[in-house]
């Protein structure tokens, strides 16, 4: 059993560095594929994708250190204490998230959109939403903002679909901006959308304009898809809590369970964003409470695992499976889930990524299509706008944008 | 600094790598491995990189500078010392990707700094010094002079020193430590004594000292200098003395002590606290009532307020700023005091008395996290009060405001 389990093919360190068991070559190696792609520009979503499954890959088979999100967080926390008392182990423990954090100050959160295995495996999940029953035409008629963006191309059948099905189409056809991408701060606009016509980005799709759409419209198939998707939620979680608690009470230490807490609060909130879609910006904050929690607990000594701490080391913890599939489970109803609301290293890539020299820019070419916000996994796009702290610079908007408004640019450039 | 520059400097970069790898150099003697090899010409082609992408942004002398310190990581942490290698590969990443970045970069020199000179308390170190230099650039940010920056730091910097110790202290114990001393059972009670005791205290110089102020800010009779004078006699009376002192008028042979007892009880312990916390709170509340403009309260008058409600609807809520900063004085002197206390009133034991016990008997070791313990409370309490001050009033100075 264990021998089958072990699909690690590496059994020491790849590459000896001092002398010591540091293996970080396979990762650099990854690290050096991004920079390469950023250069290439035609088909960069193909490379995006190809990275992305070779990380899988290399994170999966080759790396045998724990460098999950919590990973690197811990780990980072550890080894700053350690420069001037053995110097070796402070580059084992920090080199991977200094290395990810520098390219985040000038690149961008590249991490999060390129190679993290975590965000890939939602991608994946994601993207096969469209064989739900029901899912792609839900999704093509626009109605739960965040999940309407969570084809990484959306074909133009759907973006046509979204605009003309989506929302009371006498309306919304003389808007610039009919967007899909739903998030916090449209209360007002989305009130305001039978009048808006005159405003630059009127953006009809808030929460509470998409309900009052609802039930003006009379798509009363609205609100029961969403009770199901929640109630679904809620069944997958407490299955999973019997599951982890029957079954797998054995276990040696009880550490993992901070993995199936971590998901469990995933669905929570999922279930918040699903019913109420307005709320996804403020859920957003919720990273740094992750994040601080996480650091209180180094804090306190404790050591808590991933939900995806599974693929690393060879402790097969089943919890940490369990919620790791949970996790890729959420992407169905909001995609890259855990990556908006909860991942602590993100939102660390996040705020290097809101200073970062690299940047999206919009330039004046911007129609007000928003086929942006339609590609966007974090719904990072809001009237034409990227916001930098949720961007995990796929690239995405940029690659879909039919009038090449959307660029990459260093600061400074114009 | 052109693409085509770049690039030649970093194929420069290159071949000097390739000659490390395949040849010795005269006189350098590096003898790099093969990986440490490839790990340094990855940091120094990302420098380049960074170095490139900077020139488009900043101006030549900005990119000197950043040779330059680029250059002094490498002489110091690459160089000069052997151990010191693998930290370069941290640095040298982190200086090319915040480089620009003002307060990150500040941050990070601090950091360097730190861990390399300050050791062994480079946390406290880092804390401290990364605390001013915050501050200061806030303060720059927001359009303090250079004067008043360098100020401010420089203040700063000494004030933070001051807590440095403290800051050294605490480091070396985990929160479980802490947490098995607070379980052992006999520190949690004279630290609930030392709370209680100074909470107490703090009302009673409350009760008696606010009307105090509140007459010696109105009236004028001689001999008020010396009155206001002597009010400050308790900060001056070395504590021991002034122990004594009351115990001579308090203890078993003195003339009330047969009628009060008051020697071993938690009122001896509060009377000591009473007596050398009460000139904080009088003095802060004598200033606050006399910045109470007098025409306020004739104006009062004159709409036929009685004495008694222009005390407490017009001085009071004026005062009640100053007078609350005194009441935190007050009760953190409180609770800190130990030569009064253990010579008035040795039990009930207070937290104060506890470490200096233990320090004096058992040893530094025993008493140190006791103390430790004891500082964090006291800490948080006094945080948590000024806190509580600037949300209370603040909201009351804003609400009130005509």
């Amino acid at each position: 059993m264990t021998g089958f389990l072990n699909w690690k093919l590496l059994r020491s360190n790849l590459a000896p560095f001092y002398e010591s068991y540091v293996e970080l070559a396979a990762f650099l190696a990854l690290l050096l594929l991004v920079a390469i792609s950023m250069t290439v520009r035609r088909r960069r979503q193909l490379w995006r994708h190809v990275v992305q499954a070779l990380s899988i890959a290399v994170f999966f088979f080759l790396i045998s250190t724990c460098l999950g999100v919590f990973g690197l967080v811990r780990n980072a926390w550890f080894g700053l204490e350690l420069p001037g008392q053995d110097d070796l182990r402070a580059f084992y423990w920090l080199a991977p998230t200094v290395a990810i954090l520098g390219l985040s100050f000038t690149f961008g959160p590249v991490f999060c959109g390129w190679i993290c295995p975590t965000g890939a495996l939602q991608e994946l999940v994601g993207s096969l939403r469209g064989l739900l029953p029901g899912g792609a035409g839900r999704q093509t008629s626009g109605k739960v903002a965040g999940r309407s963006s969570d084809l990484p191309y959306p074909s133009p059948a759907g973006g046509a679909g979204r605009q003309t099905r989506g929302r009371a189409a006498g309306r919304s056809s003389d808007l610039p901006y009919p967007s899909p991408a739903g998030s916090a701060g449209r209360q007002t606009r989305g009130r305001a959308a039978g009048r808006s016509s005159d405003l630059p980005y009127p953006s009809p799709a808030g929460g509470a304009g998409r309900q009052t759409r609802g039930k003006v419209a009379g798509r009363s198939g609205d609100l029961p898809y969403r009770l199901v998707v929640v109630a679904l939620i809620a069944a997958g979680m407490v299955v999973y809590l019997v599951v982890v608690r029957a079954v797998f009470s054995t276990r040696a230490s009880q550490l993992e369970d901070s993995a199936v807490l971590w998901a469990a609060a995933l669905a929570a909130i999922v279930a918040v964003a699903v019913l109420h879609p307005g709320s996804d910006q403020a859920l957003k904050r919720l990273r740094w409470v992750s994040l601080g929690l996480l650091l209180a607990m180094c804090l306190a000594g404790i050591t808590v695992t991933s939900p995806v701490h599974f693929v690393f080391s060879n402790v097969h913890d089943w919890a940490s499976l369990l919620s790791s599939l949970l996790i890729m489970g959420m992407s169905l109803a909001v995609m890259r889930a855990w990556c908006r609301y909860l991942c602590p290293f993100g939102v660390l890539c996040s705020l290097a990524g809101t200073v970062a020299l690299r940047r999206i820019t919009v330039t004046e070419a911007c129609d007000g299509c928003n086929r942006c916000a339609g590609v966007c996994g974090t719904a990072a796009i809001e009237r034409g706008q990227v916001a930098r702290d949720a961007c995990t610079m796929c690239l995405a908007c940029v690659d879909a944008c039919p009038q090449g408004a959307l660029l990459e640019r260093m600061e400074g450039e114009g | 600094m052109r693409r085509g520059d770049a690039i030649g400097v970093a194929l420069l970069v290159v071949l000097v790598h390739a000659i490390l790898a395949y040849g010795e150099v005269a006189g350098l003697r590096l003898r790099l491995t093969h990986v440490v090899n490839a790990a340094l010409l990855a940091t120094n082609l990302y420098a380049v990189l960074a170095l490139y992408l900077l020139s488009r942004v900043r101006p030549a002398r900005t990119c000197a500078f950043f040779v330059a310190g680029y250059a002094l990581l490498f002489g110091v942490f690459f160089l000069y010392n052997r151990e010191w290698q693998p930290l370069f590969f941290l640095y040298g990443i982190l200086y090319a990707s915040v480089f620009r970045l003002p307060f990150a970069h500040g941050l990070f020199w601090i950091y360097v700094a730190a861990y390399t000179l300050a050791q062994p308390y480079p946390l406290a170190a880092f804390i401290t010094v990364g605390a001013a230099f915050s501050a200061a650039y806030a303060a720059r940010k927001r359009g303090a002079g250079r004067l008043v920056t360098g100020l401010l730091f420089g203040g700063l910097l000494a004030f933070c020193a001051l807590l440095y110790p403290l800051l050294c202290f605490a480091s070396p114990d985990s929160v479980q430590t802490l947490l098995r001393t607070w379980h052992a059972g006999d520190v949690r009670g004279p630290i609930l004594t030392s709370l209680l005791s100074a909470t107490l205290s703090c009302l009673v110089v409350i009760a008696f000292g606010v009307p105090l102020a509140h007459a010696l800010a109105k009236a004028r009779f001689p001999g008020k200098p010396i009155v206001e004078g002597a009010i400050d006699l308790p900060i001056l009376v070395p504590q021991s003395a002034a122990g004594v002192a009351f115990l001579w008028v308090l203890g078993e042979k003195g003339p009330l002590g047969a009628v009060l007892h008051l020697p071993g009880t938690l009122a001896g312990v509060v009377l000591a606290q009473v007596f050398v916390s009460a000139p904080f709170l009088i003095k802060a509340a004598l200033t606050a009532f006399e910045a109470v403009d007098p025409e306020l309260e004739q104006a009062a008058r004159t709409e036929g307020a009685s004495e008694l409600s222009i005390l407490t609807r017009v001085a009071l809520p004026i005062a009640s700023r100053g007078i609350f900063v005194g009441a935190i004085l007050a009760w953190s002197r409180a609770v800190s005091e130990v030569g009064m206390v253990a010579v008035v009133s040795y039990y009930p034991l207070t937290a104060p008395v506890l470490v200096f016990e233990r320090s004096s008997q058992a040893g530094i070791d025993q008493a140190r996290p006791i103390a430790v313990l004891l500082v964090l409370w006291c800490v948080w309490v006094f945080i948590g009060l000024q806190f509580l001050r600037s949300a209370t009033f603040a909201r009351w100075v804003r609400g009130g405001a005509p």
